[in-house]
């Protein structure tokens, strides 16, 4: 996806895409979810100049949001009570199966690429992302056992 | 983005049929020739308690995020890392423009030349100049830097804002001010002026409004600067503050203020029009 227009007007069509996935990976806390987004644009700001043409913004931003998600770690406290259900559920998991399931299930990165992002294997990613079920069950109450997901013991 | 399949191997209940039918059928969105892969993988599905609850698991989640990104950006949050970028982006203007030869001769420098925005930039900093001068008597007139942060701080938020709307209705265009900055006016009311949009600007820190008119082709911005300690001046010609000579480039401003609001026009137009816009407004 090529967008046209200039760096800031790229980030206020991506900002409303991005500060959902710096929710979910900020567990809900919304201070550190606008650190990390902040961080982000501030990171593609700096680099923004040297994206060659036809760069995939949208992917690029994500990738950096992921990257500082990592950085930043886990949130000094506890997140608000109340807000959406996903980001609240999210506490339920460590940051690094947060960004995992956020590149794959929800942003639909491969496997590799996401690996790649974060230093991982295949393996260590496919390990990550069975902290789906996890997630699944903080979300929704569900029986632990069926989708052959679970198994992965919290970290 | 080139998508791999989840693939759930070595958990519990996953076979290697598991691990085939999902490299085939995820992500489910994905459009697919019905293959004789894809339909052996389907076969498997329709048979596997433990796919098919995968492939529900995935659509749940997307779900879930899905109603997570119906959260918008706060309207603060958006501020703050505009803000933020202003800062970053003004600096790097700072630091990475040449030195020109107008700086060093005296010259008027040209706009455009280091900070390629364009009219809007040399308009608002005109603008700047004119009511942070009149606010400030004793004010020195802004440096570039100063001018180019602030202007780069309004133009990210014009460029980016989401709080605006496009109306020529001068009703609509009332409500929006009240609600975006407390100040209860419908504008310019004129018969050659149209209203085409409102929307948030900020200067100097300050929170308000540009209203944008259409006069027989040619747009005139009118900004709505609240600020408490002004009281009522009659319309005024802004001097450019290229050097301050009325003759520079630039587009013409013209400021005036009734109590609480500071307001100018600043427009392309000759500084004749501008004034008879306001004089039967007024």
């Amino acid at each position: 996806m090529t967008e046209r227009g200039t760096f800031e007007e790229r980030v206020g069509r991506a900002l409303d895409d991005l500060y959902p996935g710096a929710l979910f990976l900020a567990r809900g806390d919304e201070a550190h979810a606008e650190r990390i987004l902040t961080a982000t644009l501030e990171r593609a700001s700096r680099g923004s100049h040297a994206r060659p043409p036809g760069t995939d913004w949208g992917g690029w931003f994500e990738a950096l949001l992921a990257g500082e998600a990592l950085r930043f770690g886990e949130p000094a406290g506890e997140a608000a009570a109340g807000g959406a259900p996903l980001p609240a559920a999210a506490q339920a998991i460590p940051v690094r199966a947060r960004v995992a399931l956020w590149l794959v299930v929800f942003r639909r990165w491969g496997y590799r690429e996401a690996g790649e992002l974060m230093g991982e294997s295949r393996e260590g990613v496919v390990d990550l992302l069975a902290f789906r079920h996890t997630l699944m069950t903080a979300l929704m109450g569900e029986d632990p056992q069926g989708s052959g997901t679970d198994g992965v013991a919290h970290s | 983005m080139v998508s791999h399949t989840p693939d759930d191997r070595t958990r519990p209940g996953v076979n290697e049929a598991c691990t085939r039918a999902r490299a085939e059928l995820w992500p489910p969105e994905r459009i697919r020739l019905a293959e004789p892969e894809i339909l052996e993988a389907r076969v498997h599905v329709d048979s596997c308690p433990v796919c098919a609850d995968y492939l529900r698991q995935d659509a749940a989640l997307l779900e879930a995020y899905a109603q997570l990104r119906e959260v918008r950006t706060p309207f603060a949050v958006r501020e703050r890392v505009f803000d933020v970028l202003a800062r970053e982006r003004a600096g790097m203007d700072l630091a990475t423009r040449p030195p020109s030869s107008a700086e060093h001769s005296g010259e008027p420098r040209r706009r455009g030349v280091w900070f390629p925005v364009g009219v809007g930039v040399a308009a608002g900093i005109a603008l700047l100049v004119a009511l942070l001068g009149r606010s400030e008597p004793t004010a020195t007139p802004l440096g570039p830097a100063e001018a180019s942060a602030a202007m780069v701080e309004d133009y990210l938020r014009r460029a980016v804002g989401t709080e605006q709307v496009e109306t020529s209705d001068p009703r609509e265009i009332q409500r929006f001010l009240a609600r975006e900055i407390g100040v209860p006016m419908a504008g310019l009311i004129h018969p050659d002026l149209i209203p085409i949009r409102a929307e948030v600007c900020m200067l100097d820190g300050t929170r308000g409004a540009l209203i944008q008119y259409d006069r027989d082709g040619e747009v005139v911005s009118h900004y709505v600067i609240p600020a408490e300690q002004v009281g009522p001046r009659e319309p005024e010609v802004a001097q450019s503050m290229e050097d301050g000579r009325p003759d520079a480039m630039g587009p013409n401003v013209v400021t005036w203020s009734r109590p609480g609001v500071q307001e100018a026009l600043v427009s392309d137009l000759p500084v004749a029009e501008l004034l008879e816009l306001l004089r039967t407004d007024r």
